[in-house]
């Protein structure tokens, strides 16, 4: 049985960019809305206007032109100035150049950057940041986006470390502590994320920091910290919407949790003003979870929120364009085991492409070794193939004492699997129905009743037709989960073996296929999104 | 009489041309507004006989009628009058000591017109015929690295004089560095200057940014006022002095142009409302992209040096400004610009042997 783990809990928890990536969503801003006083500059340029008039020689155009640059002001003397020394040719500095043409508003095409992809473009970008260090060792942000690549590449000891100088360097910068946070929680270190948060000065002050600490205290298991004051910095008029749209979102999910839906509600809504592509993507998944109306595709694809999108088309079962959205997610957050989860899963269970579910889950595993979800996805890929003996060796690989009680469901169901696929029905049968009696949770019983008896269907078992039909029942009732949409996947497979024996199971009547109906959640014609 | 009232009068200072002052000097033609770099003192040439030869000097008389345009008379005049008093003064102190990088008061007094109600106060400095340091640069056909050099050189020499002699100078810039004839640069204008002796008590200290906010450092643009007189005096002359390496080295430019265009606008100085400390990994960010850009359009032979150098100048942190030994040390200097200073004789020397490439 695949394990994506979307069904369950997703926290706030932040995303780790580039720093020059975070820099250019605005992500490091100032939150507020006041603006401080500034100087006055115009004595000073008037002064070097009238130097330049007077002597119009090279040095006198340029030391106007970075006056005019300093203070981002274009006079008709500092445009003269800068188009004097464009015309000036070789005998002006390159400094100068580029000076003057900031003047003159000429802006040099600039490659745009994309993130590295391929193992070998991330080791090359390893390789260059490793450098950069050399140059700049007391750049945090260096040394952060060093951690991020090594997280990457699943080098986890030497990324802790980066991680570990760049907090030394900055121990209260934004950037620095999301990133380590999410870091921390890469590695499962969810109580050491919490403590960073809370033990750091800047949390109270900073909604990025109170939003990341709603979403630890709930990865940790334990209420937040500082819930008063995050509804505080919510009531706030001087706050752009943009830098507390996380902060509404973590919240929102708190009371979700806490099954204050109507609060809950109005926060999500407010996380959507502006939202970060964090906050879309948990609004996208809380959709049906807290009864909120879809979020309008069109503003996601806006927002470039792959996440986001990849969760919308889970929401909507849009498989297909699924895998390719998470594809798309892998490459922006390389190190998350999420989206390769998500999209093996799928592949697997929805899309009938088991060889393609086993290597994204390959490929996941690379950058997240010995990951419990993806190992159980392999080996389900592969059982599903009847590669029971590859299968088998991919579940050896699990640390068992690391995994959490979900996935160890999910393990014992793939397991149970590959003993039916290898000629061990009774082996089989058993460990289902430990996976099943080992579990409150509704999902993964009914999930695991109807691989079970599916499984036991095939080996021509006429029981488990009137078992499938229970499950398959019951799985109706999981609106809010993709658990019917596996049970009407898996049904016509059951129902035609059904009926070589003689069983008229009834289940689906005809094929429908998916058409979303109902209204967008579009923020944007409500004008919340400015 | 209302302000502005008296636009269309001229004071005695603006009529000295022709007239012989008591202690001697002729006052010659007014010089050219830029060189003095104030608004409330007129520039003249002026001349005496001094043995055999005629000595020429510049000086700089104090303009009333500016100071009574201004709003409140009162403040107006005793800030001035105090500006005026405390750059003779500080200039009589660097005379006493006999700071050789610094230009001299030569003499200093005061005029009474005939029909003028109040007397002309003026200083009367050496004149450099070379004039500023942009119109030096102007002069030369080509970059010239032994001389840049060693111009540096001369500068970190007059500024390291003042220190020594606990003054701040907070307003070095290419118009305040003046050129003569086979001596080289010296350090003018001590007009924004603050001493250790009486800190923030000159005319000028108790401003956030004493100088030309054009080349400021970070912090005071941001409005971050160390308490430390060190950090805060002496750590903007070293900010200064790197911008005028960068000056000479680009024939014009200021490190702050370069420093201001990398820092992202979201953490200008107006858009950031909160502390200092807070925007400052940013702008650590951005400064080390500076110095990337700069290093890639230096001479190779200087490259690694003159970048060290601006390290030790502009870091956006002033308690990091300074050679990394004179501020690791238990009981160093931070502020000791010796070891600077030598790095940049060095260099020049190196260049003047032709030992450096370029």
């Amino acid at each position: 049985m695949a394990a994506d783990n979307e069904n369950s809990e997703r926290q706030v928890i932040p995303q780790w960019r580039t720093f020059k990536d975070a820099l250019a969503k605005d992500e490091l801003a100032s939150p507020s809305t006041r603006q401080p006083k500034g100087i006055d500059p115009s004595p000073f340029i008037q002064e070097k206007e009238s130097d330049w008039k007077a002597n119009k020689a090279l040095p006198f155009a340029l030391d106007l032109v970075s006056a005019a640059v300093v203070f981002d002001i274009k006079t008709p003397v500092a445009i003269e100035a800068a188009e004097f020394l464009l015309a000036s040719g070789d005998r002006v500095h390159s400094i100068g150049v580029k000076l003057a043409k900031s003047v003159l508003g000429i802006h040099e095409a600039v490659a745009i950057e994309k993130p590295p992809q391929s193992r070998i473009q991330i080791v090359t970008a390893l390789k260059q940041q490793k450098a950069k260090r050399i140059n700049q060792p007391r750049n945090a942000f260096v040394w952060t986006d060093l951690a991020r690549l090594y997280t990457i590449l699943g080098q986890l000891s030497q990324a802790q470390t980066a991680i570990k100088i760049a907090l030394a360097l900055e121990p209260n910068e934004r950037f620095v502590i999301r990133s380590a946070v999410r870091f921390l929680h890469h590695i499962k270190a969810h109580d050491e994320a919490l403590h960073l948060l809370r033990r750091n000065p800047k949390t109270i002050e900073d909604p990025w920091l109170l939003a990341a600490e709603t979403a630890a205290s709930a990865a940790a298991q334990t209420d937040p910290k500082f819930a008063k004051t995050g509804l505080l910095f919510l009531e706030r008029h001087d706050i752009n919407p943009f830098h507390i749209s996380e902060l509404a979102s973590a919240m929102a999910t708190q009371e979700m949790r806490a099954g204050k839906h109507r609060h809950s509600n109005k926060l999500f809504a407010q996380s959507l003003y502006r939202p970060t592509q964090n906050a879309l993507a948990q609004a996208v998944w809380a959709t049906k979870l807290a009864g909120l109306a879809d979020i309008n595709p069109e503003l996601l694809l806006r927002a470039k929120a792959s996440e986001a999108i990849t969760l919308d088309y889970y929401n909507r079962g849009a498989w297909k364009e699924l895998i390719e959205a998470a594809d798309k997610w892998a490459k922006e957050e390389g190190f998350s085991a999420r989206p390769f989860g998500i999209a093996s899963s799928i592949a697997s269970s929805l899309l009938e492409k088991a060889q393609l579910g086993e290597e994204i889950a390959d490929n996941g595993l690379k950058i997240n070794p010995g990951n419990s979800v993806l190992l159980n996805n392999k080996a389900f890929a592969q059982a599903l193939q009847n590669k029971v003996d590859s299968a088998t060796k991919t579940l050896l690989e699990v640390d068992l004492e690391s995994v959490n009680p979900q996935s160890k469901v999910c393990l014992l169901a793939t397991t149970g699997l590959v003993c039916f696929r290898s000629g061990k029905g009774a082996e089989g049968r058993l460990l289902y129905e430990k996976a099943i009696s080992s579990t409150n949770d509704p999902v993964l019983k009914t999930l695991a009743s109807l691989y079970l008896a599916s499984e036991d269907a095939a080996l021509g078992n006429k029981a488990a037709f009137a078992e499938f039909k229970k499950a398959f029942i019951a799985a109706q009732k999981l609106k809010t989960t993709n658990i019917p949409a596996i049970a009407e996947h898996i049904a016509p497979r059951i129902q035609h073996m059904a009926a070589q024996h003689g069983i008229q199971l009834d289940l689906i009547k005809e094929n429908k296929p998916f058409r979303f109906e109902g209204d967008f959640l579009d923020f944007n014609k409500k004008k919340l999104i400015t | 009489m209302q302000p502005g009232q008296n636009q269309q009068m001229l004071c005695a200072a603006e009529m000295l041309e022709g007239i012989e002052l008591p202690n001697g000097w002729k006052v010659l033609a007014k010089m050219p507004k830029s060189a003095t770099g104030g608004c409330f003192s007129i520039p003249y040439f002026v001349e005496r006989q001094n043995g055999k030869h005629k000595q020429t000097a510049f000086l700089k008389a104090l303009n009333f009628r500016r100071i009574l345009n201004e709003v409140d008379i009162t403040k107006a005049m005793e800030r001035h009058t105090k500006a005026f008093n405390f750059e003779k003064e500080t200039l009589e102190l660097c005379r006493d000591k006999k700071l050789s990088r610094i230009a001299i008061l030569i003499d200093s007094g005061q005029y009474t017109a005939r029909n003028s109600p109040w007397p002309v106060a003026y200083i009367i400095f050496e004149l450099a015929k070379g004039g500023d340091a942009r119109k030096q640069l102007a002069t030369l056909k080509k970059f010239d690295l032994a001389w840049t050099l060693r111009t540096l050189h001369q500068i970190s020499v007059g500024l390291n004089q003042l220190h020594h002699g606990g003054i701040a100078h907070q307003d070095l810039k290419p118009s305040n560095i003046l050129f003569f004839e086979a001596f080289g640069a010296k350090i003018t204008d001590l007009g924004c200057a603050d001493t250790l002796d009486k800190p923030s008590l000159s005319p000028r200290g108790r401003e956030p940014i004493p100088g030309d906010p054009n080349y400021a450092p970070p912090e005071l643009i941001y409005g971050d006022i160390s308490l430390d007189w060190k950090i805060r005096r002496l750590g903007c002359d070293y900010y200064l002095l790197g911008n005028l390496v960068m000056f000479f080295l680009t024939h014009g430019g200021s490190f702050n142009a370069v420093f201001h265009a990398k820092v992202d606008p979201q953490h200008r100085p107006l858009n950031w409302p909160h502390d200092y400390r807070s925007v400052l990994p940013y702008l650590n960010n951005a400064f080390e992209e500076t110095l990337d850009e700069i290093k890639g359009t230096l001479p190779t032979s200087i490259q690694k040096k003159i970048i060290e150098i601006l390290r030790w100048l502009c870091h956006p942190d002033p308690k990091l400004r300074g050679h990394p030994k004179d501020i690791s040390q238990l009981h160093g200097n931070q502020f000791n610009l010796q070891r600077i200073t030598s790095a940049l004789d060095l260099l020049a020397t190196k260049a003047e042997y032709g030992v450096l490439e370029y």
